[in-house]
């Protein structure tokens, strides 16, 4: 195979990657999916740019700018996960590969410019190793799927016992309370975060309000679905623990307790 | 005189991509430990990914860069510097897993892999000295 073939192939599969991770993140809402879509790019890439044989000032090029923006796409998309995610859930662990397929691919490219130009007779035991283990990632990209399908077998197997989440939390506990009580805006006043028998409660006080329980209850929607949102309310809630908000007024005898337990409620 | 200053150009563009990379997933990986979108959680196993990525990406660079004899002694160094400093924040991170987690737990997953990160990069710091002396006995 030629080096412009081997050139146009790896701008297919940049394309045709960024492509599927767009398409997974914005219209199937499954970053996880759209991580391993890219990592499974950036392995690609590495793989065929193995096989260039000359780097000539054309293709040199081209692939240059084809892994850095690969990289930049990379921080891009890590930021979507951070701050932008379109899912209900924030998920940094695909941020993370993101980033690094993109300084895979990147790292890749430092590493064949140094074959490429350098004498063999030069280039040692480590660069040899670090073939090997481009080679090694090129065949765990095989695994991955596999992996993943014995990870979705077994997921009933990761979820915690009751102790185990009670042990968690009351490890934990201690710092979610170091600086409370605190005001949260003019008017909510988070008082204490407690976790008593599967039971994770924040103690709220509303402050010279006039809000009423109606107007509270009308924000459970935007409750449960940050609750869904945030990576520890989402872990409680998927290990059996429910979530309550409790809301005391203004009068001390009226209360609001706002419980949730699973994420499937719809706005 | 202008094979020079072309010469100085690419290394000053080394130079400031080393510090991009490097302070870009030192950056990211403190984000997720201290100020994570989602509050009051510290995700130190993520924050070790990026950190790890980035120091593939340096030591990928540093070994090009290897290969490339530095004519000014002062240039190696800077690289040197910015990179223990990568090094020891790496160290850092790790030991705030297992000593000092916002969380109060212990994270020795994410422990480990800060600790690899730090010495894949000083892996890098080795082949470049070790490739300049070469290519200067040369």
């Amino acid at each position: 195979m030629s080096n412009r073939t081997l050139a146009i192939l790896i701008g297919l599969a940049w394309f045709f990657g960024i492509y599927a991770t767009l398409n997974a993140i914005y219209v199937e809402l499954d970053l996880h999916k759209a991580s391993y879509a890219y990592l499974g790019t950036a392995i690609w890439m590495i793989f065929l740019m193995l096989f260039i044989r000359k780097l000539e000032r054309g293709i040199k090029n081209w692939i240059n700018f084809l892994v850095i923006t690969f990289y930049i796409f990379a921080i891009i998309l890590s930021l979507i996960t951070f701050y932008a995610s379109p899912t209900d859930k924030l998920d940094f662990f695909a941020g993370a590969i993101f980033f690094l397929s993109g300084s895979l691919a990147l790292g890749s490219s430092f590493f064949l410019k140094v074959e490429k130009e350098i004498k063999k007779e030069k280039l040692g035991v480590v660069h040899k190793l670090f073939r090997y283990i481009l080679l090694l990632l090129f065949v765990s990209a095989f695994l991955f799927p596999l992996m993943r399908l014995i990870q979705s077998r077994t997921s009933h197997l990761t979820k915690m016992t009751k102790a185990e989440v009670t042990e968690e939390m009351l490890q934990a506990l201690p710092n979610f309370n170091k600086d409370l009580p605190k005001m949260l805006d003019d008017i909510t006043k988070l008082e204490v975060i407690t976790f008593e028998d599967m039971k994770f409660t924040y103690h709220y006080k509303l402050i010279d309000t006039n809000e009423t329980k109606e107007s509270i209850l009308s924000l459970k929607n935007a409750i449960n679905k940050r609750a869904c949102k945030e990576s520890l309310s989402s872990m409680l809630i998927q290990n059996n623990v429910t979530l309550i908000y409790h809301y005391e007024f203004n009068n001390k005898d009226e209360l609001l307790e706002i419980k949730i337990d699973n994420c499937l409620e719809k706005e | 005189m202008l094979e020079r200053k072309s010469s100085l150009l690419k290394v000053t563009l080394n130079f400031l991509l080393l510090i991009s990379i490097q302070y870009i997933g030192l950056l990211l990986a403190l984000i997720l430990t201290y100020a994570s979108p989602d509050e009051n959680v510290a995700h130190t196993y993520e924050a070790s990914i990026f950190l790890l990525a980035s120091s593939i990406l340096s030591f990928s660079l540093l070994y090009n860069i290897s290969f490339k004899a530095e004519k000014s002694n002062l240039m190696k160094y800077f690289y040197f510097l910015i990179s223990i400093l990568f090094m020891l924040s790496g160290i850092l991170l790790g030991l705030i897993c297992k000593y000092a987690h916002p969380m109060g737990i212990v994270d020795i997953p994410a422990m480990y892999l800060f600790f690899i990160s730090s010495a894949i990069i000083s892996l890098g710091l080795i082949l470049m000295f070790k490739h300049n002396r070469g290519a200067k006995n040369e």
